[in-house]
C-alpha cells in the first residue's frame, strides 16, 4: 500500500513537471506566430498599438511575461482573453462543461456499444454477426466525425423531421435529449470502432486460453463462461486505450461542436490560434493538457486496481 | 477448417472492397450534401419557408460571437449589429444608410462647419433608470481618448475632435477635448476640420454615449462581457447571452419610441458552418442566414427567398512598388496586370454571391456631395480591357527593359477556399491575356497581414471595408505615410490632393479633389487595381419584415415604420412642395 501511494505521489509530481514544461513551451511557441493579437484588416496607429500592448503586458520581455503568467496561473488567474476582455477562467468555466457533457456521452456510448459489438463478433466468430460488426467497425474507423455529423444532421435531423413533421433529433444546439443524441453518436462512432475491434481480438485471445477450456469441460454454460471468465479478462486491454480515447474524443469535439453549433470549448481552442489570442491559447492548452495528463494518471491507477497482476510500485524490477 | 479460411478471406476482401466503395460514397455525400439536396429540389420547390415557430420573434444568424459590446472598445461587425439594436446615439442610420436625428433633436452647425451644437431629447433613459444626458457623451469621448481604455478605435475619435491627439497622449487635460456639455441636454462637439460625414460618425458605435455610473460600477475591463454587465439606452435590451450560442434581445418598453422595433424578440444564433446554417434554415430553426456562393443556386432550386446587397467592401490587387526587379515600380505593367482580369466573368462565374465588378476604388454605396453617390459623380475609373492591358503591359516591359518570362510574379492571398479559387482565376486570366505565369502564395489571414506589413510580397489580393460613409475612408489609405500603404506607393500629387481635401470646406470642390486622387491611384499609377465590390446574398423566411441589411448596417431591426416616421415623411413632402 505504501508503495502504491509513493508511486501515485511520484506520478503526480511528474505530471506537475509535465504541465509546467507544456505551459512554457506553448507560451514561447505562440509568440512565434506571425502577427500579434491586435493586427486586423486595418492599420492601427503606433501610439494606440503601444497602449494596447501595455494594457495586456505584451510590452515586457517574453521571459518576464512567462514567469508572470505561471505565477498568476498558480493562483488560478489565466488572464483575460484579448479581443473580448473576458476572463479565460470564465470562458473555460462556461464552455468546458458543455464539451465535457458531450465527451462523456460519446465515451460511454463508444465503450458500451464497442464492447458489446466486440463480444458479439468474437463469440459469433465467422458468422454474419461477426462480419456485420466488423464492417461497422471499419466504417467507423474510416469515416471521420465531421462527415458522420453532417450525414446524421442532414438525414436524421432535417430530412426525418421534414418527413414526419416532428423533430425527434434537433438540427442544432445543446439543450435537451433531442439535441444530444446525434452529436454524441457522431463523436463516438470512431472510438466505438476502435474499442470493438480491440475487444474482439482480446476476446478471441482469451477464449482460446486453457482456463476457458477447463470451464467448458466442467460443464459451465456458454453464458457463464463468457460473462464470468472471458469478458472480465478480455476487457483489460480495452481499459488501457481509455486514456488516448479521452484525448481523441476531447480534441475531436471541435468539428462536431462546429457542425451542431454547440457552444463548447473546442471552438475557443481552435480560433484562439487563428486570432493570436495569446492568453486564450495558453489557457486552453494548459487546461486540456492538465486534463489529459490527469485522465491518464487516473486510468493507470484504475488499471492497477482492476488487474492484480499489475503492481503500482515505483521500483524498477 | 479450410472452408472457413476461404470464407474468411472472401469476407475480408469483400470488406476491403465495400470499404473502398463506402469511402467514396461517403466522401461523395459529404461534399455533395448540397447536390443531393438540390436534386430533390423539385419535390420541395413548392414548399414555403414560413420560418421559426415562435410568435413575434425573429431568429437570425450572426455567424459568430460579438467580440466586444463595450462601445468604447468595439471594432467588429457582429458587435456593431447588436449595439445598433440596444443603443441609440445622436444620429441613427435609416434603411438607406442616411443619418437621421435620434437623440439629437436639433442640430446647429457653426459657419466653419467644425462645431456641432445639439439639443438632446429629454425622455431617453438608461436601463439603470438614469436619464441619458450630454454628460454621457462627454464621458464616453473622454474615455475612448485615454490610453487606459485600450481602445483599438481610439483614433476614430481623437483624429477628429479638437485636441484629440494631445488628450490621448496625455499632454492635455481631458477637459480640453472638443466635447462639452453646455447643460444637461445640450452637447457641443468641435472637430479639427469640417467633416462632411459628421452625422454619419454620430451614428457609429465609437460615438455612442456611456453611462459613467454603470461603467465604473461594473468595471471597465468586464463591461459588456455578459448580458448583466451592460447598461444600455436603446430600443431593445439584452435579456440573454449564452456565449457562442445565442443572444436574445427584447423590446424595451421604456424606450421613447418602441414602435420602431420590428419584432418583440430578436434572437441571434452563432452558427459557424455554412451547411449547418442551411440545414437549420430548411428545418425552420432560423429566419435569416447568409449564403455561401455554392448555396445560392441550391437555395433557388429549393424555392427559398433570397436577397442581396453590396456590402461596401472593395477587393483589389495591391502591388509592391518596391519590387523593381519584377517591374512593379512601373505604372504600365501594374495597370496591364489589373486590366487583364475579366471582372464581369469573375462576379458571374466564380463569386456568384451578388458581388459586382469594380468601376473605381470607392464602392457604389458611398455618399458624395449634394446627396449624390460619389461613384456617380466620379464616373468609371477602371475596367476590363484585354487589348489595352496587353498594350500597357508590353509598353511597361519596354520601359523597364525586362522580359515577360523573367518576372516570376507571385500573388499573395488568404488561404480560404474562395480566396484561392479567385486567385486561380486571376492566374488563368494573366496566362490568357498577358501570357505570363504567376504563382499563388496562400497564407492564413494573420500571416498574410504580417507578410504585407514586412513588404514580403509582389502582389496581394486584399480587401477594404469603410469606417464611415465617405470616399476619404478609401482614398487616404495610399498616401506615402499611411500604415495601410503596404505597397509603399508614393505620389506627391496624390498626397497633396488628399491632404487638401481633408481641410476643404466646400463639398463639391472636395469631391473633385478626391475623384482626381482616385483616378491617379487606381488608374494612372495603378498602385492598386480595384476588382469587385463585394456582395452578400442571404436567405430569408416569409416571416421577417422591416429588416434592414445594408453595407453599413449588417442587421437592423429598428426601422419599423412608426407614427413618428409617418410624420417625418409628411414633413419631408411638405418641404419638397415648398421648394417647388
Amino acid at each position: 500500500m505504501a508503495n502504491q501511494l509513493r508511486y501515485i505521489l511520484k506520478r503526480i509530481v511528474y505530471s506537475f513537471i509535465t504541465i509546467l514544461v507544456l505551459t512554457s513551451v506553448t507560451f514561447l511557441l505562440m509568440q512565434l506566430l506571425p502577427g500579434d493579437p491586435f493586427t486586423g484588416g486595418r492599420d492601427i496607429p503606433d501610439t494606440v498599438m503601444e497602449a494596447l500592448r501595455a494594457k495586456y503586458g505584451l510590452d515586457k520581455p517574453v521571459l518576464q511575461q512567462l514567469v508572470m503568467y505561471i505565477g498568476n496561473a498558480l493562483h488560478g488567474d489565466f488572464g483575460i482573453s484579448i479581443p473580448d476582455g473576458r476572463e479565460v477562467t470564465d470562458i473555460i468555466r462556461q464552455a468546458f462543461p458543455v464539451s465535457f457533457d458531450l465527451g462523456i456521452r460519446a465515451l460511454l456510448f463508444a465503450f458500451i456499444m464497442g464492447i458489446l459489438l466486440g463480444i458479439v463478433a468474437a463469440v459469433k466468430r465467422g458468422t454474419a454477426w461477426d462480419s456485420g460488426a466488423m464492417f461497422l467497425a471499419l466504417v467507423g474507423v474510416s469515416v471521420p466525425s465531421f462527415i458522420m455529423g453532417a450525414i446524421l444532421q442532414y438525414f436524421l435531423a432535417l430530412k426525418l423531421g421534414q418527413a414526419t413533421g416532428t423533430q425527434v433529433f434537433a438540427i442544432v444546439g445543446w439543450t435537451d435529449w433531442h439535441s444530444k443524441i446525434l452529436p454524441a453518436f457522431a463523436l463516438a462512432f470512431g472510438s466505438m470502432a476502435t474499442v470493438s475491434r480491440l475487444m474482439r481480438t482480446s476476446m478471441l485471445d482469451v477464449m482460446s486460453q486453457d482456463y476457458i477450456k477447463t470451464a467448458k469441460a466442467k460443464g459451465l454454460s456458454q453464458r457463464q463462461i463468457i460473462w464470468r471468465h472471458a469478458v472480465r479478462n478480455a476487457i483489460m486491454p480495452v481499459i488501457t486505450v481509455m486514456g488516448p480515447l479521452v484525448a481523441a474524443v476531447l480534441t475531436g469535439a471541435f468539428v462536431v461542436e462546429n457542425i451542431f453549433a454547440i457552444p463548447g470549448l473546442g471552438k475557443y481552442f481552435v480560433t484562439s490560434v487563428q486570432t493570436n489570442n495569446y492568453t486564450l491559447i495558453a489557457g486552453t492548452t494548459v487546461f486540456y493538457g492538465t486534463f489529459l495528463i490527469l485522465a491518464n494518471l487516473v486510468v493507470d491507477i484504475i488499471y492497477g486496481l482492476i488487474d492484480p497482476r499489475i503492481k503500482l510500485t515505483g521500483r524498477k524490477e | 477448417m479450410k472452408m472457413k479460411k476461404i470464407l474468411a478471406m472472401a469476407l475480408a476482401s469483400a470488406m476491403v472492397l465495400s470499404l473502398g466503395a463506402c469511402g467514396s460514397s461517403d466522401a461523395g455525400s459529404a461534399s455533395g450534401t448540397d447536390s443531393s439536396a438540390a436534386s430533390d429540389g423539385t419535390e420541395t420547390a413548392s414548399t414555403a419557408f414560413p420560418g421559426t415557430a415562435e410568435e413575434d420573434t425573429y431568429v437570425v444568424d450572426l455567424r459568430s460571437e460579438p467580440a466586444e459590446l463595450n462601445s468604447v472598445k468595439t471594432t467588429d461587425v457582429p458587435s456593431g449589429d447588436i449595439l445598433r439594436e440596444i443603443m441609440v446615439g445622436l444620429y441613427k442610420l435609416d434603411e438607406n444608410d442616411k443619418p437621421q436625428p435620434d437623440l439629437a433633436v436639433e442640430t446647429q452647425v457653426s459657419d466653419d462647419g467644425c462645431t456641432y451644437t445639439m439639443k438632446l431629447r429629454e425622455d431617453a433613459k438608461w436601463t439603470n433608470g438614469e436619464p441619458v444626458t450630454a454628460h454621457d457623451f462627454v464621458y464616453s469621448y473622454q474615455t475612448i481618448c485615454s490610453k487606459e481604455a485600450a481602445s483599438s478605435y481610439a483614433f476614430i475619435v481623437y483624429d477628429n475632435l479638437v485636441n484629440g491627439k494631445e488628450v490621448y497622449e496625455g499632454t492635455k487635460d481631458p477637459s480640453e477635448l472638443g466635447v462639452k456639455a453646455i447643460d444637461d441636454y445640450t452637447l457641443e462637439v468641435t472637430f479639427q476640420n469640417p467633416i462632411p460625414y459628421a452625422t454619419h460618425l454620430f451614428s457609429f458605435a465609437s460615438y455612442y454615449p456611456l453611462n459613467q455610473k454603470a461603467y465604473e460600477e461594473i468595471g471597465p475591463d468586464v463591461y459588456g462581457d455578459d448580458a448583466d454587465k451592460l447598461v444600455t439606452n436603446g430600443a431593445y435590451t439584452m435579456s440573454e447571452w449564452v456565449h457562442n450560442d445565442h443572444i436574445t434581445l427584447t423590446k424595451n418598453e421604456d424606450f421613447y419610441d418602441p414602435d420602431r422595433c420590428a419584432a418583440g424578440t430578436i434572437r441571434y444564433t452563432m452558427m459557424n458552418d455554412t451547411n449547418t446554417r442551411m440545414n437549420a434554415f430548411q428545418g425552420g430553426q432560423v429566419d435569416c442566414i447568409n449564403l455561401a456562393a455554392d448555396q445560392i443556386e441550391q437555395a433557388a432550386s429549393l424555392g427559398i427567398k433570397t436577397e442581396s446587397y453590396v456590402d461596401n467592401g472593395n477587393w483589389y490587387i495591391q502591388f509592391n512598388t518596391l519590387k523593381t526587379d519584377k517591374g512593379l515600380d512601373n505604372a504600365n505593367i501594374r495597370r496591364g496586370l489589373g486590366m487583364a482580369i475579366n471582372t464581369q466573368s469573375l462576379c458571374d462565374d466564380i463569386l456568384k454571391d451578388g458581388s459586382v465588378p469594380a468601376t473605381g476604388l470607392v464602392p457604389t454605396t458611398i455618399s458624395g456631395a449634394n446627396g449624390e453617390k460619389f461613384r456617380d459623380a466620379a464616373g468609371d475609373v477602371v475596367n476590363y480591357d484585354p487589348e489595352a492591358a496587353k498594350e500597357a503591359f508590353e509598353k511597361g516591359l519596354q520601359e523597364t527593359g525586362l522580359s515577360a518570362d523573367s518576372l516570376n510574379l507571385s500573388l499573395l492571398c488568404d488561404d480560404l477556399t474562395n480566396a484561392q479559387r479567385t486567385a486561380e482565376f486571376f492566374q488563368a486570366q494573366w496566362k490568357e491575356n498577358l501570357g505570363i505565369d504567376v504563382t499563388i502564395t496562400p497564407q492564413p489571414f494573420k500571416s498574410r497581414l504580417d507578410s504585407m506589413d514586412n513588404g514580403d510580397f509582389d502582389m496581394v489580393f486584399a480587401g477594404w471595408s469603410p469606417d464611415y460613409n465617405d470616399p476619404m475612408t478609401f482614398l487616404d489609405m495610399f498616401t506615402t505615410t499611411n500604415g495601410n500603404n503596404y505597397g509603399k506607393y508614393s505620389s506627391a500629387e496624390y498626397d497633396s490632393l488628399v491632404t487638401s481635401a481633408m481641410s476643404e470646406g466646400d463639398a463639391v470642390a472636395r469631391q473633385d479633389m478626391l475623384a482626381q486622387a482616385e483616378k491617379i491611384v487606381a488608374y494612372d499609377d495603378a498602385a492598386i487595381y480595384p476588382l469587385y465590390f463585394s456582395g452578400v446574398t442571404y436567405a430569408v423566411s416569409d416571416k421577417i419584415q422591416n429588416m434592414t441589411r445594408t453595407g453599413f448596417q449588417e442587421f437592423d431591426f429598428t426601422d419599423a415604420p412608426s407614427s413618428s416616421d409617418n410624420s417625418g415623411e409628411t414633413a419631408e413632402a411638405e418641404t419638397e412642395e415648398a421648394a417647388e
